[in-house]
């Protein structure tokens, strides 16, 4: 458990680019179309979710044999770093909300 | 003293039948070789027990409890065919995560950590990383360790600097290694199983490898 946290950020690392692009993209649709669109945010980020796993999947699926020797299965450290994606999701979009 | 059981494992594909009648024990402190044939079936018994293939039926156990998938808690440690650490990061702090704390002081003497243990994966030959990735599994944290051809695509001194290792980590762990270079395979295992015709052979002495048509002879 002590290494969870640095688990994570090497699992994330590949994906964060990817998936922050995903957030700012949907935030500049919504700069642009105005705050009608928020609700498919959700969608968009789903989509961004899905391609990121079959990149990571495509391209980097023999590093999960070093996760699993840690002791974590794959499935879990999916669900944990897009938890903590969706959580700076929300507050990239907060802050934008407040801001504009 | 902890034991692996794993039996009555099935597995087809296609409708043939890979596995279908394997049994095996492992105990800590053993190491146990396990031979057979290109495409009998060796490696897809090592992920059933590891836990990442399913099998049509299977039974694997630490001292008698269920195991549904080996590696959940560092009770079983994998070593892949293919190169499985992760680029872009320095290779101290890919394994001080894996490695056992116990072991570390161990694990640091050897050379190819002690030349490259500030950079990344990058920085070695295939070699190197080969053997890198075999001993940072064999000093896992885990209690049994499964070995899939770690004699592959070394030299063969380096092949000699691993038996030693496998066997002082038996001491506290249990081991299960295949690979085709059986000389290694029979110099480091106390105990040989032959998968053959996806069921497991008990040897009991290497002549049997002959009697059972792995070998044509034993030099």
């Amino acid at each position: 458990m002590s290494y969870l946290r640095q688990l994570l950020w090497y699992f994330y690392k590949p994906l964060f680019i990817w998936n922050l692009a995903f957030s700012l993209g949907y935030l500049e649709i919504i700069h642009i179309y105005g705050q009608k669109v928020i609700s498919y945010g959700f969608f968009f980020k789903l989509l961004g979710y899905a391609s990121t796993t079959y990149l990571q999947s495509y391209t980097a699926k023999n590093t999960y044999m070093y996760y699993r020797n840690a002791g974590y299965s794959i499935k879990r450290m999916y669900i944990y770093v897009y938890t903590i994606d969706i959580g700076i999701y929300i507050i990239l979009l907060t802050l934008y909300l407040y801001y504009a | 003293m902890n034991y692996l059981k794993v039996d009555s494992v099935a597995l087809a594909f296609n409708g043939r039948n890979i596995l279908q009648s394997v049994y095996l024990n492992c105990r800590q402190g053993e190491v146990i070789g396990l031979l057979g044939r290109n495409g009998c079936g060796k490696s897809s018994l090592l992920k059933i027990i590891f836990g990442t293939l399913n099998a049509d039926h299977k039974y694997v156990s630490i001292n008698d409890e269920f195991i549904h998938k080996g590696y959940l808690n560092n009770r079983i440690a994998y070593l892949p065919q293919h190169n499985y650490l992760p680029a872009g990061v320095k290779i101290e702090k890919l394994a001080r995560i894996l490695v056992d704390p116990k072991l570390w002081d161990d694990f640091i003497q050897i050379p190819v950590y002690r030349n490259k243990f500030n950079k990344t994966i990058s920085s070695l030959s295939g070699g190197e990383l080969r053997q890198l990735e075999t001993m940072i599994i064999i000093h896992s944290r885990a209690e049994f360790i499964l070995l899939d051809e770690p004699f592959t695509h070394i030299s063969p001194i380096q092949a000699d600097e691993f038996k030693p290792v496998i066997r002082a980590c038996a001491k506290h762990k249990g081991i299960i290694v295949t690979d085709h270079q059986y000389h290694n395979i029979l110099d480091v295992s106390d105990k040989i199983i032959l998968l053959t015709d996806g069921v497991t052979k008990h040897l009991t002495n290497h002549e049997e490898l002959i009697t059972y048509g792995y070998l044509s002879g034993i030099n």
